[in-house]
């Protein structure tokens, strides 16, 4: 499980574009929780995000569980 | 490239009569009075304006002049003899090109041309080409005018072969409006319901798309950013400018409107997804820099349509060669760069960054970084970067745009608000202008925003959205998932009449659509603004959007569109339709070299489907053999065999059936010749022969081909040249440079085994003469392959005792491979440069191209033959060293042995073997081995073991007394050596052979012996040469060379044994031999001589 956190608020629906488990805000920033199946993948929802400009503030892993 | 044949550029007159063949049929009589009186006023017009008739076809003559001028004249009177009394309808075109003479036919570019645009004509004109038309400028007799440029059939390949067409317009001339013409014109930027493209082969696939290349300018609300203009001015001098920001930064916009504005020479290339392939990708840059140079790149592209991988440096270099001569400063602009993923294309382009001539400068726009040398220019001063910072608004920009350009009389603050929640972030800016139209309050609308948290382009689409009619939001969500849109294509989507007015209502309204040409047929969304609709769209049902790709697809593929039809197809998964689309384009992308794209393609289809459709299975397949995944490979064409041999049985009658079972045997022998079975692959061959014709030249020589690679593995040396004969003529026929050229190596290597060096070397001479007469002299220059090429010259060179030619080809030789992967040519390069340093005397270097061999075989594994070649030098090189222990022990690690079957790879070794019992005196043994290696030879017509043998027995049979024997051997092997004139099997074994030889031409000059007496006259010219140049002639071993290095510097003999780790004794006996060698007495006069003859 990966989650991948940006600057500002995400509509819900791009839930599906981003294959995302689920969509939540925090504060300014909204927090995607993504099953990553390969690299490939993880780039695909990179490249995604710098095509609408979105701001990265992190990529993290998730343990298992 | 033996024929005799005459090359010459001449004007050249075709001439038809018009409807002639059909007055034969109705007025036998008639017509060929018609042909008479047009023949007669022909010759008579000819002879006067000086003109050749070359040749009648029925109705039509050709003919040559030298002058262009001469030639339009003499047009001009027959036109105007022949409408006298009775007209005779008579089409003429005039072309000044290439024309071939042959024994039996006339040929050229130039005669193809010329009939093709007579062909365009009607009766009573003249038509010419551009080029022949520049050389009337200054003629005020003639004038004419432009009707266009013509595709003309069978040779405009691409864009740049289209020919601009002249009509004669003098008084008595036809001259025929452009729509009367014949041909089909080629408008650079033509319009239709189709996309603009340019047809690149002549069926008609792989079209370039002109949208891709248009320069899209600016709309009218463009902020004209005169400050970035300067900071990109400074890119002029630079190699590379990068504009590296992500989407909605106004990275196009900048540099279409600096290019507008400063009216900047540019060639422009909109790169998308399917430029992921290094031969497309070429092909659009190369079509890009047409648009400024008609003619460049005609050669590079003609490489790429190679059916195995060419090296991109090779290329690119073709390219660089032609754009050095560009005298103009210009911009070659890359949009999107970002898309581009593929490693071959990067590295193709980080070549052309570092080869770049300074007239030219890269722009490239993206969304990240590339993977190219940044750093590196960036250290040279060679880039300028322009980053989102630099591109974003200022306030006074912001407050530029809605104030002055929109009118929208925003307050300071508002624009304060506007710079703090944008960033100066240009799309954001854009589509709050858009939602502003129409609204009273601004200001409240701009705090609104500005206290919202949620992601700008939801907030504001979804604003911009709301202001549109119902309608027109509609448009907008469902054109989403095109890329391109046109009026008709998004009626047969939408199932409506009047989308092109809506497209340019959206273009007025500013809403970022953007137009592909000058016309305003083809727009696209800006491709941020697509995306955020597409998400708008994707969230419906799912059969909806099928529906609208489907439709799409449907379009596309009923305008000739099949790739743009097949990548929507792919959207919606529909691959059976998808394959079947592909199997019509699939041999058009092959031919092309766009490999990565077929990949790409059955990449995504299900492996059986392509299995069922063994058309796709055979490309496919191919394209994963050259990129080495034999393995993926052969499933697929086991079951495109298997099919197609079940619907052969079934008598299915599928077109072109049988030479479907042609290409797809030719291409499991090109499969099996990886495998190493030569029977296997000679039965593929055969079928692939009897099912293939000369109609299809490329597949046939390919064929034989690889007959010549099987029957050379099969150590059928003759029937291999023979084969590689065949396949030659065949590989000419299709004009594949690739093919051509492996052929023609192969064969001139297999030439000079059979001592054939005549032949050999003139061929070699032919095919570069060829390379560099078609503009790829840059290829030879740079591409590996040659490698093998100026190694077989530089040993025909030697052989012929050319020691100084045969160095500089060898020097070729070493430069092209050293660096390449090619172990194999390395390997043959390293021998042959060995054995000529040899022959030069130059033993420490010599030595050391053999421990470069060491080096290389120690990590890889090569062909056995030249593995072989390594172990019969290295053995050969011990023994003349006189390290005959070390020899033995050598050939022993080899399994080289005398009594048993020698296998034609295994040859050379055994050569080795017999200078070693040569040197052992074990004279039997070596007698037995020798005519053992004899026979083998001769069975093959091997000219050069042949004469090498011969030459070894003459010295085996003195060496036991035997001198009747040895003379007669050696008579033998000159008579071998003397019709390709090969000496140096004579030369190298001269102190023992020589006074065998002297007798030999004393027997000549009394005529007893039939040897030619040039090849005498050269062989006793070369042995006094020989004997007055120094450095041969002592032969001087390693070590000899070490002790007089030591002695020239002085040292005691004492000093000489400490540093070679030797006993006084040796060091004594040693330099004994040395003065033996040397002729000298006395150590002083050791190292004098030593220097006289620079062997220290």
């Amino acid at each position: 499980m990966t989650e991948i956190i940006i600057q500002e608020h995400l509509d819900p629906t791009w839930e599906k574009h981003f294959d995302a488990l689920s969509i939540r805000y925090k504060d300014n920033l909204t927090i995607m929780q993504i099953e990553i199946k390969d690299q490939a993948h993880l780039h695909g929802i990179l490249n995604l995000i710098r095509d609408l400009n979105l701001k990265i503030i992190s990529v993290n892993r998730l343990e298992a569980g | 490239m033996n024929e005799k044949k005459v090359r010459q550029l001449a004007a050249v007159m075709f001439a038809d009569l018009v409807g002639n063949t059909a007055l034969m049929q109705r007025d036998e009589k008639l017509a060929s009075t018609v042909r008479a009186r047009h023949r007669e006023v022909f010759q008579q017009q000819h002879k006067l304006h000086q003109g050749k008739i070359i040749q009648y076809y029925g109705d039509g003559v050709l003919s040559v002049f030298k002058s262009a001028v001469d030639a339009v004249h003499c047009a001009i009177d027959i036109q105007r003899r022949l409408q006298e009394d009775e007209p005779v309808a008579l089409r003429i075109g005039l072309h000044l090109g290439d024309i071939v003479f042959d024994k039996s036919e006339v040929y050229g570019d130039g005669v193809n041309v010329a009939s093709r645009i007579e062909s365009l004509g009607v009766a009573g004109c003249i038509l010419v080409s551009g080029k022949l038309n520049d050389e009337l400028k200054n003629h005020t007799t003639i004038s004419t005018t432009s009707l266009g440029h013509f595709a003309l059939k069978n040779i405009a390949d691409n864009i740049a072969d289209a020919v601009e067409v002249f009509a004669i317009t003098n008084e008595g001339i036809k001259v025929p409006e452009p729509t009367e013409l014949k041909g089909t014109r080629s408008l650079p930027n033509k319009t239709s319901d189709v996309f603009p493209v340019t047809s690149m082969n002549r069926s008609g696939e792989n079209k370039v798309l002109l949208t891709k290349l248009h320069i899209s300018p600016p709309g009218i609300q463009t902020v004209h950013r005169t400050e970035l203009f300067e900071k990109l001015a400074t890119g002029l001098k630079t190699k590379l400018m990068l504009i590296s920001a992500p989407a909605g930064f106004g990275k196009t916009t900048l540099v279409s409107d600096w290019i507008i504005q400063q009216k900047i020479p540019a060639a422009w290339y909109s790169i998308d997804t399917s430029d992921n392939d290094a031969a497309e990708f070429l092909s659009y840059m190369i079509t890009a820099i047409q648009g400024l140079y008609p003619k460049f790149g005609e050669n590079a592209l003609k490489l790429l349509h190679s059916p195995s991988q060419i090296s991109p440096e090779s290329i690119i270099q073709v390219l660089i060669n032609e754009l050095i001569s560009f005298p103009k400063h210009f911009l070659v602009v890359l949009d999107d760069f970002h898309i581009i993923t593929n490693r071959e294309v990067l590295t193709l382009f980080t070549y052309f960054i570092e080869f770049i001539p300074p007239t030219i400068h890269l722009v490239i726009l993206t969304r990240a970084d590339p993977n190219l040398p940044i750093a590196k220019l960036r250290s040279q001063h060679q880039l300028v970067e322009l980053r989102a910072t630099d591109l974003s608004f200022s306030a006074n920009e912001i407050h530029f745009l809605f104030n002055r350009t929109l009118k929208l009389k925003l307050n300071q603050e508002d624009v304060q608000s506007l710079t703090i929640k944008t960033e100066g972030w240009i799309a954001g800016l854009q589509l709050i202008a858009l939602a502003l139209q129409g609204r009273e309050d601004s200001s409240a609308f701009i705090q609104a925003f500005k206290g919202n948290n949620r992601y700008i382009m939801d907030y504001l689409i979804e604003e911009v959205l709301k202001i549109q009619t119902p309608e027109t939001k509609e448009f907008l969500l469902q054109t989403s998932l095109l890329e391109q849109l046109s009026g008709p294509l998004c009626d047969a989507v939408l199932d409506r009449q009047d989308s092109q007015t809506v497209l340019e209502m959206l273009e007025r309204n500013n809403v970022f659509i953007i137009s592909l040409d000058a016309e305003r047929k083809w727009f696209r969304y800006h491709h941020l603004f697509a995306d955020l609709l597409k998400q708008r769209l994707l969230v419906r049902e799912r059969s909806a959007v099928m529906k609208l790709h489907a439709k799409a697809s449907v379009w596309f593929e009923q305008n000739q569109q099949i790739p743009l039809a097949i990548e929507h197809l792919f959207q919606i998964q529909d691959y059976g339709k998808a394959i079947e689309l592909l199997e019509e384009l699939v041999e058009g992308m092959w031919e092309k070299g766009h490999h990565t794209s077929i990949i790409k393609y059955g990449d995504l289809l299900p492996d059986e489907l392509i299995k069922k459709n063994p058309r796709f299975s055979l490309f496919y397949a191919w394209v994963l053999i050259t990129a080495g995944q034999i393995q993926k490979a052969a499933p697929f064409l086991a079951s495109a065999e298997q099919l197609t041999r079940q619907n052969i049985a079934n008598g299915a009658a599928i077109p072109d059936q049988k030479k479907l079972v042609g290409k797809l045997a030719v291409a499991l022998a090109y499969q099996h010749s990886f495998m190493g079975k030569p029977e296997i692959i000679l039965a593929y061959c055969r079928t692939a022969l009897d099912n293939l014709s000369e109609e299809d030249p490329l597949w046939f020589s390919w064929g034989w081909y690889a007959v010549g690679r099987a029957q050379l593995a099969n150590e059928n040396l003759m029937e291999s040249t023979v084969a590689l004969k065949k396949a030659l003529v065949f590989g000419k026929k299709s004009g594949n440079i690739y093919l051509i050229t492996t052929i023609a190596i192969a064969l001139a290597f297999n030439e000079g085994r059979l001592g054939r060096y005549n032949v050999s070397y003139q061929r070699s001479v032919d095919l570069l003469e060829f390379l560099k007469e078609n503009g790829y002299a840059a290829l030879v220059k740079t591409d590996w392959t040659f490698a093998v090429l100026f190694a077989n010259m530089a040993a025909i060179k030697y052989f012929w005792a050319d020691l100084d030619e045969a160095t500089e080809n060898i020097k070729i030789a070493y430069r092209l491979c050293i660096h390449e992967a090619d172990m194999t040519s390395k390997v043959l390069v390293l021998v042959v440069y060995s054995v000529l340093l040899h022959g030069q005397g130059d033993l420490v270097e010599a030595e050391l191209k053999i421990k470069e061999m060491e080096v290389i075989l120690q990590k890889n594994k090569v062909n056995p033959f030249l593995e072989s070649m390594y172990i019969g030098w290295k053995a050969t090189w011990l023994v003349s060293q006189n390290e005959l222990e070390k020899a033995r022990a050598f050939l022993d690690m080899h399994d080289v042995e005398t009594g048993k079957p020698i296998s034609y790879l295994e040859e050379y070794r055994y050569i080795a073997f017999a200078l070693l019992l040569m040197a052992e005196h074990k004279m039997e043994e070596a007698y037995g081995l020798l005519s053992q290696l004899y026979e083998m030879a001769s069975a093959q017509g091997r000219i050069e073991r042949m004469i090498e043998t011969k030459v070894f027995l003459s010295i085996v049979f003195l060496a036991i007394g035997d001198k009747e024997k040895a003379l007669s051997s050696l008579t033998e092997s000159l008579s071998y050596a003397a019709t390709d004139e090969i000496l140096m099997y004579h030369l190298n074994y001269l102190e023992r052979i020589n006074p065998l030889l002297q007798e030999i031409f004393k027997k000549q000059a009394t005529a007893e012996s039939k040897l030619p007496q040039p090849f005498i006259d050269k062989l006793k010219y070369t042995i006094e040469k020989r004997k007055k140049s120094p450095s041969a002639h002592f032969k001087l071993t390693t070590r000899d060379r070490e002790a007089l290095q030591l002695l020239a510097g002085d040292l005691t003999n004492q000093e000489i044994a400490d540093k070679l780790f030797i006993s006084l004794n040796t060091v004594k006996s040693r330099l004994k031999d040395l003065y033996v060698k040397l002729e000298v007495d006395s150590r002083s006069k050791a190292v004098e001589k030593a220097k006289q003859l620079r062997l220290i």
